[in-house]
């Protein structure tokens, strides 16, 4: 590809000046139809902070599970101080030196912090201590990340931010050489964010080393020796400190140059079929205004916790809002309810299939009509088969045997069963939140397909998403979320790839 | 709309294989318990020759209705991924009720009419109000009910039982059949059929299922889920009082301790007949076979001269045994479905599907 003669990273800049304490060779790994890793070489040295960006999706999450042991590679080769080495579970890495403090939840809400922090350490049935001993074993460690907490407190009475240094406190138990962090900051404030760098720039300065995985550009660029970039589940380059920049990066990230996309034309109407009008958001700092017309896309681009599915959610009627007004077609819809809401003519794709969306457990024809019964009236099988045929055939879904257990269905024809029982109840306003999460290449271009129709034929769709080419493929205009503020808003023309990076990582 | 009625002519040869579908879905989802059912049918049926008799049949349906009815009544909270425990309770009490009112002079049909609608009231208002609106756990509750409840026919008792030869009209209805058929079992038959019909054939039946399989996505879909979870138990009291007053008419008595631990005969009828414990999975039919094993069960090791004591023995082993034979075939199924997306082709549209790849530099 061209782009990479442009990138100002020059792998012989990154080699290692002392022996790799942790080598990870032509490292693969298939989800299903997914590859998510895909022959990832990377090598950490001592005392060496070596970041790990890229977007959503690019296998970065799937490589720190390799390294800390909780999945295992299809291929390829881990070596720790140059001898081979294969984790069957994070405790074979643990004993190897590797502990990570990642975004899974790996503490017990309702042992005391001394606990938590020494869970490592009491693994075996018949370990005995007392509450003294436990009390003196966590000290040094709590000290080390300056929790000046007590140690007795139950854990789960602690700040957000005391619950990442307890985590990195209990990574800390069993003496790691390499400690890997994933978006630990993303769950913090600024203060206690603080705080952990400064816990890892001493451990730096002892010889550990880290892997550093974050979405924040500045981040990357204030604590990292080294910058690694993952894209589509491959290595597409490294940069040294000196050739990182967040625009480097963020290019790098994306790795494609902007193309101009033909999305389906706003039909010339001053009428706007939703309206924002200061609408306060819970959890969102200030206030959201914007409108759509039918026929138009607005993009909502942000990461993960940026208030995206808040905003979505508040005009499901999932949410109240605490001020401000929204508008169909001109007439108030009464806040906070989600009745009110579908009554309007508003239907929303939740974000997560399988939590908030489907009926597992149940046939595609219950997953269809879902939401359409009414508690004291018949439901007829034949005619919950009828829609469910009449909205995949019009959406071209190419979904039969409604009968089967939606379980077994792809990821993405789950995703159009949810996309196709929003539809059946005619809305005029379609909420989607990251509608192409989890599905595959082909399924995603027949979503988009979907949604490029449904522009065509007038309706109005808000767009939640992290992902960059679906919003700028189907958004007119985009509006851009970072820790809970509204940070920008774009027109499609004006939103490059690069620059939405750049704003959603906190970049200004 | 006139494209819907297109869709479902031009589909024919859909509709015949739906049936076929369903009637093969019915045939694998309770290969499991009707295996052993037949397996009993025939062992009992070739070494008893007092067994395959119109009059045994007669006695296992009507000794078996009552906890027909409890089942299918539990079987409403199960499916919506909660439990009754305390139906046992409920139909003790009912009965005791039921013996009260007759006895101070009340005409059948009104108290029998008070009962019901008196525990299903009761039900919605404790267990279906602090489970479905305030969020307690299920088990807690109903375990609490189950106790208050037998606390209170023993206090109002005073231990003892109430009988009740007086009443010829009910004690008739209760041992009676109808062409060969007890009346026992026409009840029980109507509630499984009047259930089965409510469960598959109304938006509320529909809404049981949905809370089971998954709350979220029901509250998301604008489903009132602490009310749907509310009507659950208040179905489960109403068919309990129901089993209480048809025991009263069966044993021409009311007592503390009458149908006492029948939540558990019941609960394992529920399970064996392929509800899930989680919720959201099963059907009555299922309970019907469960019922049935059970039922069949006790009969043929009394006619054997088996000790009953084997009962329970039996009844646990098939119980462990078609949940854990499920579990397993669900999880190989879950690997094999895993393989099967791994093979999946991916589409030929992708290329021209999938904007802004890049040509454009």
């Amino acid at each position: 590809m061209s782009e990479l003669s442009t990138l100002p990273g020059d792998p012989s800049v990154s080699a290692l000046q002392s022996r790799p304490f942790l080598v990870a060779t032509v490292v693969s790994k298939r989800f299903g139809a997914v590859q998510a890793l895909n022959e990832v070489s990377l090598a950490v040295g001592p005392g060496e902070i070596v970041g790990l960006a890229g977007e959503n999706g690019s296998g970065k999450s799937t490589l720190a599970k390799i390294l800390t042991g909780l999945i295992r590679p299809d291929s390829g080769e881990l070596s720790v101080n140059g001898q081979a080495v294969t984790f069957a579970n994070p405790g074979d890495a643990l004993e190897m030196g590797i502990a990570g403090v990642t975004q899974e939840v790996c503490v017990v809400p309702y042992l005391s912090v001394a606990e938590n922090v020494l869970l490592t350490r009491h693994r075996r049935f018949t370990s005995v201590y007392t509450l003294a001993q436990l009390e003196r074993d966590a000290k040094p460690l709590l000290d080390r990340v300056g929790l000046t907490c007590n140690p007795r407190a139950q854990f789960a009475s602690l700040r957000p931010g005391e619950h990442v240094l307890v985590e990195i406190g209990k990574s800390l138990a069993r003496d790691p050489r390499l400690l890997l962090m994933d978006e630990v900051t993303t769950r913090i404030g600024g203060r206690d964010a603080e705080r952990v760098f400064e816990i890892l720039l001493q451990l730096r300065s002892a010889g550990v080393s880290i892997v550093y995985i974050t979405h924040r550009l500045e981040e990357i660029l204030r604590l990292c020796d080294r910058t690694v970039v993952l894209r589509d589940g491959r290595l597409v380059g490294e940069m040294s400190r000196a050739q990182a920049s967040a625009e480097s990066i963020s290019r790098m990230m994306v790795g494609r140059d902007a193309s101009p996309y033909q999305r389906p034309r706003v039909a010339e109407t001053h009428e706007n079929r939703l309206e924002l009008r200061n609408v306060r958001v819970p959890e969102i700092v200030g206030s959201v205004s914007f409108n759509v017309r039918p026929g138009e896309a607005v993009g909502l681009c942000g990461l993960v916790g940026s208030g995206r599915t808040e905003i979505l959610e508040t005009i499901a009627g999932i949410r109240k809002a605490q001020g401000g007004e929204i508008l169909v077609s001109g007439l108030p819809v009464k806040s906070g309810s989600l009745t009110a809401a579908k009554r309007m003519g508003i239907s929303f794709v939740p974000e997560d299939r399988h939590k908030q969306g489907l009926l597992l457990e149940s046939s595609t024809r219950m997953n269809f009509s879902l939401g359409r019964w009414r508690a004291l009236r018949l439901v007829s099988r034949v005619q919950e088969t009828a829609m469910a045929r009449l909205y995949s055939h019009k959406f071209n879904m190419r979904l039969n045997e409604f009968e089967r257990k939606v379980s077994t269905l792809s990821g993405g024809n789950q995703q159009k069963v949810m996309i196709g029982r929003a539809l059946s109840s005619e809305p005029k306003i379609l909420l989607l939140d990251e509608p192409t999460r989890g599905v595959d290449v082909g399924a995603r271009a027949e979503v988009f397909e979907v949604i490029k129709e449904l522009l065509e034929s007038g309706m109005a769709i808000v767009l939640a998403s992290s992902d960059m080419v679906e919003l700028r493929a189907l958004s007119h205009s985009i509006i851009v979320l970072y820790d809970r503020h509204v940070v920008g808003a774009l027109t499609a023309e004006e939103a490059s790839e690069e620059r939405l990076s750049f704003m959603m990582s906190g970049g200004t | 709309m006139a494209e819907e009625t297109i869709h479902v002519e031009t589909a024919p040869g859909k509709q015949k294989n739906y049936a076929m579908n369903s009637l093969k879905g019915a045939m694998s989802t309770y290969r499991g318990v009707g295996a052993v059912l037949i397996l009993l049918l025939i062992v009992f049926g070739v070494t008893q020759s007092a067994f395959m008799t119109v009059s045994n049949f007669q006695n296992i349906v009507s000794s078996n209705a009552i906890l027909l009815v409890i089942a299918v009544g539990m079987t409403f909270p199960m499916l919506s991924g909660g439990f009754d425990l305390s139906v046992a309770g409920t139909d003790a009490l009912a009965g005791i009720l039921l013996s009260k009112l007759l006895l101070g002079g009340m005409p059948i049909p009104e108290a029998i009419a008070i009962t019901i609608v008196g525990a299903f009231v009761l039900g919605a208002l404790t267990n279906g109000l602090l489970i479905g609106y305030f969020g307690v756990n299920f088990f807690i509750v109903t375990l609490g009910t189950l106790t208050i409840t037998q606390g209170v026919a023993l206090q109002i008792t005073g231990g003892n039982d109430i009988t009740m030869y007086n009443e010829k009209w009910l004690l008739q209805l209760a041992n009676n059949n109808v062409f060969g058929f007890p009346v026992l079992g026409l009840v029980g038959l109507s509630v499984l059929v009047l259930g089965i019909l409510v469960l598959r054939y109304t938006g509320f039946g529909r809404m049981v299922y949905s809370v089971g399989g998954n709350p979220e996505a029901a509250r998301l879909s604008g489903i009132s889920v602490a009310r749907v979870r509310l009507t659950t138990y208040a179905i489960s009291a109403g068919l309990a009082a129901l089993a209480g007053i048809l025991e009263v008419g069966r044993l021409a008595s009311s007592g503390p301790t009458t149908d006492s631990s029948i939540e558990l005969t019941g609960a394992a009828a529920v399970l064996i007949g392929g509800v899930a414990f989680g919720g959201g999975v099963g059907t009555l039919l299922g309970t019907f076979l469960g019922v049935a094993f059970l039922g069949v069960l006790q009969s043929g090791l009394l006619i054997s001269g088996i000790s009953s004591y084997w009962q329970g023995i039996i009844t646990g082993i098939v119980l462990i045994a078609s949940v854990t034979v499920d579990r397993m075939r669900a999880r190989r199924a879950s690997s094999r479905k895993i393989k099967l997306a791994g093979e999946d082709p991916v589409p030929a549209i992708v290329e021209v599907a999938v904007p802004s790849t890049g040509e454009g530099s």
